[in-house]
């Protein structure tokens, strides 16, 4: 995809509204371009900042003393039903107010990842029987041996990638540890508990791929629970 | 049903105004940044209480009443919009920051958050209005379009645009 493209999915893909295969070519993308990456950043931070918007402002003044003046008496109102145009809107609840990007980081890779493992177990299907699409940082990192031999499982291919994230991770957790200070006390707390379930669907994922080594699709959830958490913690740090 | 919101509907205007003050200060807010100016922000919320009070004997309870006040307010803001064509255009009141001041913005980050406030007040009406349904009050692209009586697609795009223009504005 060229910067272009990636620059007009940029507004559904922070929405979670791109279909799974665009998301994951954006992804992608961003993980090797600085450039699309600081775009994202600059979306994300302007939505936080939106989403945390109070939901209440005081008028100036008391409304009251004009509106009650205006209100007339009940039985010289006619009988209306219910405006139609309003109550077919109001069936549902009222639409939540978006969430901070961390959050839904967390839920999504969460969801993805529970669901996915439930799948495999129900349908008793842990290797798959097609060619493993290795992941982007397992292709990168791949030697060619392993990729054309076949021999190396899944899990071993991801390896070096799995390096990576490691070290990338652990570079980036002393930093956001010396600027939670400076956090408020409640984001703080919510990137840390997000964190921790990001935490849980990396080592539930590592834990069945330990049981099933060439399952490639347990390799893509574990690289994506990896780069969430990567991602978590560079927006985090830039907070 | 709520006790309150069933004696409202008999016409106890002092059970309609609890109503009114338990939902001032999120129908305010709307109509503000709907709006982008204070004083329009003020007359709309009147007029939400208004026609609140009228439309109250038709409310049958199937959603909160906050719910239904909230989408109410919404179609009179985006009603008042459409009128507003043949009307002054009106000029957001740079004056008047305090108005975008609130307890929690304050708590948070003062600067940050009224310089988004002002920011927003300051986007052409359409990108506007789909900035603070979309990105603030958590409406779908869809439901936008829908009271809007527009495309889905004219609805991202007026997104895309005040997403870039408030990128701008606030420098980044």
């Amino acid at each position: 995809m060229t910067h272009e493209r990636i620059l007009d999915l940029l507004d559904d893909f922070v929405g979670g509204d791109l279909p799974p295969r665009d998301e994951r070519d954006v992804r992608r993308h961003l993980m090797g371009c600085e450039g699309c990456r600081a775009e994202e950043q600059s979306l994300r931070a302007l939505l936080d900042q939106a989403a945390a918007l109070s939901d209440e402002v005081a008028p100036g003044r008391d409304l009251w003393q004009a509106i009650a003046p205006r209100l007339q008496p009940r039985d010289s109102l006619p009988r209306e039903a219910e405006d139609p145009a309003i109550e077919v809107r109001v069936i549902g609840p009222r639409p939540a107010r978006p969430l901070p990007w961390w959050m839904l980081a967390a839920a999504s890779i969460a969801l993805v990842v529970t669901t996915s493992l439930m799948t495999l177990q129900l349908s008793g299907r842990g290797a798959d029987p097609a060619p493993a699409p290795a992941p982007i940082a397992a292709q990168q990192a791949q030697p060619p041996a392993a990729a054309s031999g076949g021999t190396p499982t899944a899990l071993a291919a991801f390896r070096p990638a799995e390096q990576d994230f490691e070290k990338a991770i652990a570079e980036l957790e002393p930093v956001l540890r010396t600027q939670r200070g400076r956090m408020a006390p409640q984001t703080a707390a919510t990137i840390q508990a997000n964190l921790r379930i990001i935490d849980q669907a990396i080592e539930e994922s590592r834990a069945a791929l330990a049981a099933d080594p060439n399952s490639a699709e347990l390799t893509r959830m574990l690289s994506d629970a990896y780069h969430s958490k990567l991602n978590v913690l560079r927006r985090a740090v830039s907070l | 049903m709520d006790l309150t919101v069933r004696r409202a509907q008999q016409g106890d205007t002092a059970a309609f105004e609890q109503l009114y003050r338990d939902n001032v200060g999120r129908i305010y807010a709307l109509c503000l940044r709907l709006s982008g100016d204070a004083g329009r922000a003020e007359e709309l919320t009147q007029d939400v209480f208004v026609r609140a009070w009228e439309k109250l004997a038709g409310f049958q309870g199937r959603s909160a009443f906050s719910t239904w006040l909230h989408r109410l307010a919404v179609n009179v803001v985006l009603g008042d919009r459409r009128s507003e064509s043949v009307r002054v255009h009106r000029v957001f009141a740079t004056d008047q920051p305090e108005k975008y001041e609130t307890p929690s913005a304050r708590a948070s980050d003062p600067g940050t958050a009224m310089d988004l406030e002002r920011a927003i007040a300051t986007l052409p009406p359409g990108a506007r209005t789909v900035f603070v349904l979309h990105d603030v009050e958590g409406y779908k692209h869809e439901e936008i379009a829908e009271m809007q009586g527009s495309a889905v697609g004219t609805s991202k795009a007026q997104l895309h645009r005040a997403r870039r223009l408030l990128r701008e504005a606030l420098g980044r």
